[in-house]
């Protein structure tokens, strides 16, 4: 009777104190939702001639360009990152564990990196042409047939090349959690590996498979950089062009609601292809089946096969810019700017890292405390920011945002007679406010499966032992909490960092990033001058790289984390569960 | 051995299976007649699970010879790969395929024939292990007790030369693995199926098995029939593993051991340092004997469990006595200790 008396006073935060926590999380959940909102009024306006033409002209081959990009880059992560995961699952050969996280390097690259280096290594004067010539002996470049790399093939290859990890890691992890005794008992029922890779192994992964495809295909729709420099038309680029070249606003917002519809069939697809979840995970403390030891030249090429995607993806693109970057900084030492845009960046990225990590501690621990649905709804709802592409939530952020401008300048001149101008997308809030939304459910996921680590007996033994609801929070929850807030603030900054369509969009002007500084860089077609930056964003990248390849060794907790943004669909999965 | 020997169904000889620096079997050798049923029983991490996955293929040993009916599945240069060797295994954990029904678990080992028929033997196999109207649901509807019975009849589908269980009973509860023991042994002896059952249940050994092979630390010590091995053990670990036993260290002189509790016969062991074993039934209350305090008495439906303290002797013996039998408490009794159910083995 004691506890139960105790815990029915529910201390500090009272009843009262229990609404406000619940009334704030659906208030976040309202502000995440807002952009969408916000695009839908946007496009109901009306883009007046404009949408004919929209209609007419672009619609019909961006929608059939990007969903020729999602169908190659799905196919190919698929493809890739499936096989890979098997490869180093189901076999031993020289390099095995070195691959294990060496494979994870990509995922360090931006898309829009990608192509950059790409562009300028395959650059008919470039190095690689260059060689080929001198080897051939051919002295015109347009005597040389070469692929060009601007193509919708060569932008499905480079997208592939850097996205396939988030295929790769949960699918991995699955492999690795599969039951060893299932893929031996169908040995024993005369199952060749043929067999038992198509009709055990796979089948059983189909759930990461589609996890890790549909967040990689949600990549490749926020991408806006890398498929404008290769000249592929996506919906991302339209919304941009349309929007900054045409100034129409209206018209923009429209693409962008067809662009949202290709996300949640993204979405509702995904759910459909893991729809049979629930009988994977029966047998997890089971032991894993012995990989098989490959020798002489089919351990040769495993190896080789396994370092493609790591040269491709990671280690030519790297070392190109650090090659350049080099050679700009010995020819004309630190550009000035370098340090502004670093610290820009940096700045805007740790306030909405903090500000990420405190909603989504109030989303999380509304939902631990409360344990009322309206908490726990918040949270999901809370959580979809990840799927809205930068462009989309750019566009839909602009109108409640310059409402509530106008009406912040206009009640500030009313009373003090000064005008003050756009105070919130000047002063950059507006990004930091698009930052949260997209990557809150990083933050909100991380400390929701943190918390469901931790006992309900936890907080009743503090509780019981006369802790307020603060206190318990204070002395119990967040010193367990650390790790995972510490790995959710890691990725939260580092995709901050790495953010291209929404912080070209929102910035207020003449502010640059590193990001935007390399898309600049790359517009104008001066490459080199973007090195320094891309190699930046690239060191960067590799910290959350190296966290994941950490946990890559409980393969449970990969299985779980996904990829850097967002293993959001599988911690949003795993709320739904719970 | 006294069990005639029948057609050996699997033959392993010298088998020697290292991980690293452990050894988990060393020069282990067992063979299976045809229709018997032989349990491997140990301790967890003898190494009998790795025998009995080297009997399957799963494991590929350093050195030994493995013969199944008479083909060489493994020896020098020689390797059959599981999915070539006709045996069925049996998992701890059932191993069905979650994303396949029922049914297609069990024909999942019969694509060798055409699709009818294929499904035609698997219904068969359900029919036999009772659970045919669950054909088209899948594993995780079913208990635990059902989804073991369908782990049964897959294994048996395909007819093995073999089946190959490994701890089957092990994740049933207490009752219902009685009654499922009970059912599975009866689909093997209708069918006759060879078996090779790992357990470490000595019970379970006794119950389900022809014969019992005994495994210590990779080394098969002991082969026999229950019976021999309850009866006859031949070292000090079979004696304890089998029963409960009241151990007095003493010694051996000219064929006989002097203990506190009383003098045995040894004859034919060497002179020197013996460990005596009195089984717990071989205690009986008498009119006149050795007397001792009564010191403890549980009751546990089956027998009662009685603590004793013989006088001139610093140790307790344990007894079991049949229910209602037993002295109070604190009461004096004379002991008598029946010679057939003293082991003596000489240490070192």
């Amino acid at each position: 009777m004691g506890v139960q008396a105790i815990l029915s006073l529910r201390g500090f935060w009272g009843r009262g104190r229990e609404k406000s926590l619940l009334l704030a999380s659906v208030l976040f959940a309202v502000a995440v939702v807002l952009p969408v909102i916000g695009l839908v009024a946007i496009a109901a306006q009306g883009s007046g001639d404009a949408w004919p033409h929209l209609l007419a002209y672009v619609l019909p081959k961006t929608v059939a360009d990007t969903l020729v990009l999602l169908l190659g880059v799905g196919l190919v992560v698929i493809a890739l990152g499936t096989s890979l995961a098997w490869l180093l699952t189901a076999y031993d050969f020289p390099g095995r564990r070195l691959f294990e996280w060496a494979l994870l390097l990509p995922l360090a690259v931006p898309t829009y990196i990608v192509a950059y280096a790409y562009l300028d290594l395959l650059h008919p004067i470039g190095p690689v042409q260059g060689a080929l010539r001198m080897v051939l002996g051919i002295s015109n470049p347009r005597d040389l047939w070469f692929p060009d790399v601007r193509s919708m093939g060569g932008c499905i290859l480079l997208l592939s090349f850097v996205l396939y990890p988030y295929v790769f890691i949960p699918t991995r992890a699955l492999f690795l959690m599969q039951a060893g005794s299932l893929i031996e008992v169908a040995r024993t029922l005369g199952a060749d590996r043929r067999r038992v890779f198509f009709h055990v192994a796979l089948p059983l992964a189909r759930p990461a498979i589609a996890v890790g495809a549909s967040l990689a295909l949600m990549e490749a729709l926020n991408d806006i950089g890398a498929s404008e420099f290769l000249g592929v038309r996506t919906l991302s680029v339209s919304i941009y062009a349309t929007w900054i070249n045409r100034s129409n606003l209206p018209g923009s917002a429209q693409i962008a609601l067809a662009l949202m519809v290709l996300v949640v069939s993204l979405i509702l697809i995904e759910r459909w292809a893991r729809r049979r979840q629930r009988y994977v995970s029966q047998a997890q403390r089971a032991r894993r089946a012995r990989p098989r030891q490959l020798s002489g030249w089919k351990a040769a090429g495993a190896f080789v096969y396994a370092s493609l995607p790591v040269l491709f993806g990671f280690a030519f693109p790297a070392f190109y810019l650090a090659v350049e970057a080099l050679r700009r900084l010995r020819f004309a030492g630190v550009p000035a700017d370098l340090g502004a845009q670093i610290l820009n960046t940096v700045v805007m990225s740790a306030i909405a890292t903090f500000v990420a990590l405190v909603i989504g501690f109030v989303l999380a621990y509304a939902t631990r405390l409360t344990r009322a649905p309206a908490a726990s709804v918040a949270l999901r709802v809370a959580s979809l920011g990840y799927a809205v592409p930068g462009t989309v939530l750019a566009i839909g952020l602009l109108l409640p945002l310059f409402a509530l401008d106008n009406l912040l300048a206009d009640g500030i001149e009313a009373v003090f007679g000064v005008s003050v101008g756009l105070l919130i997308s000047g002063s950059g809030a507006a990004l930091i406010y698009a930052y949260v939304v997209r990557f809150l459910t990083i933050s909100a996921g991380g400390v929701e499966s943190g918390f469901s680590k931790l006992s309900p007996s936890l907080d009743h033994a503090a509780r019981a032992l006369g802790e307020t609801a603060m206190g318990a929070m204070r002395r119990v929850h967040l010193p367990l909490l650390r790790p995972a807030l510490g790995a959710a603030a890691l990725l939260v900054f580092v995709d901050c960092m790495k953010e291209l369509p929404a912080t070209l969009l929102l910035r207020p002007l003449n502010f640059e990033t590193l990001a935007t500084h390399l898309y600049g860089e790359a517009v104008r077609g001066t490459y080199e001058d973007g090195s320094i930056a891309a190699l930046c964003i690239v060191l960067v990248g590799l910290a959350p790289v190296m966290l994941l390849a950490r946990l890559s060794r409980r393969p449970a907790l990969a299985y779980e984390k996904g990829g850097s943004v967002v293993g959001a669909g599988l911690l949003l999965e795993e709320q739904a569960k719970s | 051995m006294s069990v005639p020997m029948g057609e050996a169904c699997l033959e392993m000889i010298g088998v020697r299976q290292q991980f690293g620096a452990t050894v988990a079997v060393a020069d282990a050798s067992l063979r299976a007649d045809r229709g018997e049923v032989l349990c491997l029983l140990g301790h967890s991490g003898c190494g009998k699970t790795t025998l009995l996955r080297v009997a399957a293929g799963l494991e590929q040993p350093d050195a030994g010879i493995v013969r199944l009916n008479d083909r060489v599945v493994v020896g020098p240069g020689v390797f059959v790969p599981p999915e070539r060797r006709g045996v069925g295994m049996m998992f701890q954990d059932y191993a069905l395929f979650p994303h396949l029904s029922v049914l297609d678990n069990v024909r999942f080992g019969l694509t060798h024939l055409p699709h009818p028929k294929a499904h035609r033997v698997a219904m068969e196999a359900l029919v036999r292990v009772g659970l045919a109207h669950y054909a088209h649901d899948y594993p995780h509807v079913l208990s635990g007790g059902q989804q073991q019975r369908i782990a049964l009849a897959r294994a048996l589908a395909p007819h093995p030369e073999i089946l190959l269980m490994d701890e089957p009973f092990s994740n049933l509860d207490q009752r219902m693995r009685e009654r499922i023991r009970e059912e599975t042994m009866s689909v093997l002896r209708e069918k006759g199926t060879t078996t090779l059952i790992v357990t470490h249940d000595p019970a379970e050994a006794m119950l389900l098995s022809d014969r019992v092979a005994l495994m210590e630390q990779g080394h098969i010590v002991q082969v026999g029939t229950p019976g021999e091995l309850y009866r006859h053990p031949k070292s000090l670990f079979a004696a304890r593993y089998f029963c409960d036993l009241n151990e007095i260290s003493a010694q051996i002189r000219g064929g006989a051991v002097a203990t506190p509790v009383g003098t045995f016969a040894a004859e034919g062991l060497p002179d020197g340092r013996c460990m005596v074993c009195i089984r717990p039934q071989a205690l009986s209350l008498v009119g006149l004997g050795l007397p001792a305090m009564v010191e403890r008495c549980r009751f546990t439906g089956e027998a009662d469990l009685v603590t004793f303290r013989p006088q001139g002797y610093d140790g307790v013996l344990e007894a079991r006595m049949p229910p209602g039998t037993s002295p109070e408490a604190g009461a004096v009794a004379q002991l008598a200790i029946d010679p057939t159910g003293v082991l003596i083995f000489p240490l070192d």
